[in-house]
């Protein structure tokens, strides 16, 4: 993977050419974006199953509590506790490009392609985090109480997605992509309640340790792999205005839809006080403990029924504005993004400058991302054309991270492959 | 279009990117998390460690008893006294037997060279008649009938009635026998001329007749003198001698004793395998009756032994009046056996005799007189040692004990038994079932040099009024750890011992619903990583 990466650095830098003057914020869009605007393609071909965008954003920082080690990702579930705050976040999403193909019609702009999207968070109480990692003996005599936010969701899907773009009026303009979706697979806990108590009772006539837990929780899983099974729809679409020679306005939502995700729920309602097996000599101790445990499963995976539950996309708003400097080839842009999550949206702010070298057909555009993971985000795209036909573009974050030891962290990175002919 | 140099690079970028991947595995570090957790409360009721079975047995209160009940641990039966009442003996003196027994004699032994008999003697043969002649009381040893059943009697009423056959080939001119039925007594028959074939008869009045240390009637032959026939053959057959035969009949007795022999008494013990020796019970009761169907009386008497596991010994006399048609009874408490129940015994055995007075008449066919014993001992114990045990298994549970660094067993012990509890886990295994591994102890928390958990608080008449509850802890070492993880039987060990009573006589009662309730948690430290 390193080696593959410093071979695409080495050939980004040898050959580029291009030039672009609207919103980007991955390197996909940049390639989709200089296409919009050079006057030689009338195609497009993103190579297929080589475009990818990822972001992850984790509270604690991955750093943290995970380690490198030669074959071997080692976790630190110590250090994970011991550098989360309240609650440990965890946000995923990448798009992966399996192909995509546009096609220009004077002023229009048509395309076509299929991506898998994935979309994982979580949010975890760090005394569960404690607990789970410490076990109950700290928290004798506590009434531990955990409610809705924690919780943990999974989902990808595919889209086939068909698109249009075009000029509304000279100031004006759209683009907007239809996608077709189909779910490949989902995963989710929502915790209501849950309640665990662990007491003493040394000298009395009680066991010495007694657990009382109840949970009102739900755990979904998808079902059905058929090709009519999970289906969905979402839109994309994008409106540039030309405010200004030099400032443009933008707003863009992607993935705006949802999915009719046939589940499996599992609903999770039982209050179980344990207070020792209740053993007398006739019995067979083993037998009793396999009881027990079949009296758990039965208090707390009793409702098991299948539902059909239409589910928002994980979509994204971008709202902003881009700034033309001198010759109109390198710009500012401050980008707005709400990325939806399951309670409330996640909310970056991204300064970005667009460095365009016309000799080489290279583009440098470090952008500096702020949200409630990270305020040191320092990212780096670079876009490279290649004998005006091969367009490159690679994307990475979190540069600062060697020099910060960041509590948190948010991670970027991504690339994309485009011919046009 | 496409480059050929553009397609091979594409191509080429992908293969290199599908190819660079690393596979890595998952490593968890530092997860070590201390867990707490109830296990289990395991109730132990004296019904588990003593259960109802043989000659334990529990009465309506579930209070715990040695009970055995025997009504016929010896049987007299009316045959036997019959036989005692009526003997009858027959038995016959062969010449062919008489030259046997004295074959050694020289004198015999040329009278059979000169007058040719034939030994062993064919169905007939003929001798000279003058060999009679030689045949005298000398050659008659004594001998004497065995009557095994009694030893000493006092006769009330009786007749002896004797007869003598003479299956001679010759008349018996002089015969003279005494009977001796016991020493200094001595009846005399005297026959004179009993020809051939004929037979004696002869009655004698038993009456006041008393027999001491003896149960045999002897009889000495005196004289004897046969006709004399001189050279004539006469005809003998293997049958030809005397036939002798003994009447004893209508025969009552004003004492008579019989014994009645010895052997184990067929009591389960197995209640008292439990104790240690020095068992002090608040109400023991060991009674011996009869049941007299007869119209005789008397007494029986003996010794009863009982023996512990290690053969220390102690001994009951017991002594039980008969009556006529009744039953009666004696019975013995706590100060007479006292010292039995202390040992405490395994095995107990009797030997004991009757003396007895009654008539013939008075015997009923198809009776029996019946011998019996009634035991209840009830556990109102005040000196006690008792160890029981039982067992608990366990199979089926995950056993990777990698994963356990550390384990400290919090207990809370409720003792409502009402002996001072001595609790031990044995753990055994599969492989070597008979060996104990190891041992958890539940001691004392207080002073964990000791390891007797106190008995449960006792009202006046012995029964708990409530439980005593004793917390602790077991901090397992590694060893124990391993060895409680791979076994999978475990025998409860439980002491229950008098020996801190605050009040030395205090007596306390066992009942079967007695409970101990041990609540076992369990703090331990995983290694999940």
């Amino acid at each position: 993977m390193r080696f593959s990466l410093f071979i695409l650095i080495l050939l980004i830098f040898r050959y580029t050419s291009a030039q672009v003057s609207l919103n980007y914020s991955n390197s996909i869009e940049i390639i989709e974006r200089n296409f919009k605007s050079d006057t030689i393609s009338n195609n497009l071909l993103l190579l297929p199953l080589l475009n990818f965008n990822f972001e992850f954003n984790s509270n604690p920082a991955l750093s943290n509590f995970i380690n490198l080690k030669k074959n071997t990702i080692s976790i630190n579930l110590n250090d994970y506790y011991n550098s989360s705050q309240e609650f440990v976040n965890h946000i995923s999403r990448s798009d992966f490009l399996i192909f995509n193909f546009s096609k220009r019609k004077s002023d229009k702009i048509y395309s076509f392609g299929s991506e898998i999207v994935s979309f994982s968070e979580a949010s975890v109480d760090r005394r569960l985090i404690k607990l789970i990692t410490d076990g109950n003996y700290q928290y004798l005599n506590q009434n531990l109480r955990f409610g809705p936010e924690n919780f943990f969701k999974s989902q990808n899907y595919v889209s086939l997605f068909f698109g249009y773009s075009q000029n509304l009026m000279s100031d004006f303009y759209c683009s907007a992509k239809i996608n077709l979706i189909k779910g490949i697979y989902e995963i989710g806990i929502d915790i209501s309640e849950f309640n665990v108590l662990s007491e003493t009772n040394l000298d009395s006539n009680l066991n010495p340790y007694l657990i009382n837990f109840n949970t009102k929780s739900n755990y979904y899983n998808s079902r059905g792999l058929n090709l009519i099974s999970n289906l969905g729809i979402s839109v994309d679409f994008e409106i540039n205005y030309v405010f200004r020679p030099n400032l443009d306005f933008y707003l863009k939502v992607e993935d705006f839809g949802y999915i009719n995700w046939d589940e499996y729920n599992y609903r999770l309602d039982g209050d179980f006080e344990f207070s020792g097996v209740d053993f007398n000599l006739e019995e067979n101790l083993g037998i009793e403990f396999s009881n027990l445990v079949d009296s758990i499963f039965d208090e707390f995976s009793s409702t098991q029924f299948t539902t059909t539950k239409y589910r928002f996309n994980p979509y994204v708003i971008n709202l902003g504005a881009v700034y033309n400097l001198q010759n109109l080839s390198d710009n500012l842009n401050f980008d707005f993004e709400l990325q939806k999550l399951k309670t409330g949206f996640l909310v970056t702010y991204s300064l970005q400058y667009y460095k365009y070298f016309p000799a080489q057909k290279i583009v440098i555009s470090p952008t500096y991302r702020l949200n409630k993971f990270s305020y040191t985000n320092l990212t780096l795209l670079i876009y490279k054309r290649w004998h005006n036909n091969f367009l490159s573009s690679i994307y990475f974050g979190n540069l600062l991270s060697p020099v910060f030891n960041l509590q948190r962290n948010s991670a970027v990175w991504g690339c994309g492959f485009g011919i046009l002919f | 279009m496409f480059r050929p140099n553009i397609l091979f690079f594409t191509v080429s970028l992908i293969i290199l990117f599908f190819n660079s991947c690393k596979k890595y595995s998952l490593d968890i570090e530092d997860w070590s998390p201390n867990v707490v957790s109830p296990i289990i409360n395991s109730t132990i009721t004296i019904a588990d460690l003593i259960p109802e079975k043989g000659t334990t047995e529990y009465d309506e209160n579930n209070l715990i008893h040695l009970a055995f009940r025997n009504d016929s641990i010896y049987t007299l039966p009316s045959e036997l006294i019959q036989n005692i009442t009526g003997i009858n003996i027959d038995t016959i003196i062969t010449i062919e037997n008489l030259i046997f027994e004295s074959i050694d004699d020289p004198l015999v032994e040329s009278l059979i060279n000169v007058s040719g008999i034939q030994i062993p003697f064919p169905l007939t043969q003929q001798i000279p008649g003058f060999i009679f002649n030689l045949l005298n009381q000398d050659l008659i040893e004594p001998f004497s009938f065995q009557f095994e059943e009694f030893s000493d009697a006092i006769f009330s009423s009786g007749e002896l009635d004797i007869s003598i056959k003479n299956n001679l080939p010759l008349q018996i001119n002089n015969l003279l026998i005494k009977i001796i039925p016991t020493e200094g007594i001595e009846w005399e028959l005297n026959i004179s001329n009993l020809p051939q074939n004929d037979i004696y008869e002869y009655s004698i009045d038993l009456t006041g007749l008393e027999i001491e240390s003896t149960n045999s009637i002897q009889l000495v032959v005196e004289l004897l003198e046969i006709e004399n026939v001189g050279s004539d053959f006469v005809e003998i057959t293997p049958s030809t001698g005397f036939e002798i035969n003994i009447n004893v009949n209508n025969v009552g007795f004003d004492n008579i004793n019989l014994p009645l022999g010895g052997d184990t008494v067929d009591v389960d013990l197995a209640l008292f395998e439990d104790f240690d020796s020095g068992l002090i019970l608040e109400e023991p009761r060991f009674t011996i009756k009869v049941v007299n169907p007869f119209n005789l009386q008397g007494n029986i008497s003996g010794l009863l032994y009982a023996y512990s596991t290690n053969d220390n010994q102690e001994s009951l006399i017991v002594d039980l009046n008969v009556s006529p048609f009744s039953s009666s009874s004696n019975t013995y408490y706590e100060d007479d056996i006292g010292e039995i129940i202390a040992l405490p015994p395994q095995i107990l055995e009797y030997q004991a005799s009757a003396n007895m007075s009654f008539d013939s008449g008075q015997i009923i066919e198809g009776e029996s007189l019946l011998l019996g014993v009634d035991i209840d001992f009830p556990l109102s114990v005040n000196a006690a040692n008792l160890s029981l045990k039982d067992t608990i298994i366990f199979d089926d549970i995950d056993n990777n004990i990698e994963r356990i660094q550390s384990i400290n067993l919090h207990y809370n012990f409720i003792n409502g038994f009402p002996l001072g509890t001595e609790f031990n886990l044995i753990l055994h295994d599969s492989i070597f079932p008979g060996i104990n591994i190891d041992t958890l102890k539940f001691n004392n928390f207080s002073n964990s040099e000791i390891n007797i958990i106190p008995p449960a608080i006792v009202d006046q008449i012995g029964e708990v009024i409530s439980p005593v509850t004793l917390s602790g802890i077991l901090i397992l070492t590694d060893e124990e750890i391993s060895n409680l993880v791979y076994s999978n039987k475990m025998i409860i060990d439980i002491n229950l011992s008098s020996s801190n009573f605050q009040d030395q006589d205090q007596f306390v009662k066992i009942y079967s619903f007695y409970k101990c309730i041990l609540k076992l948690g369990m703090e331990t430290k995983l290694n999940i990583n």
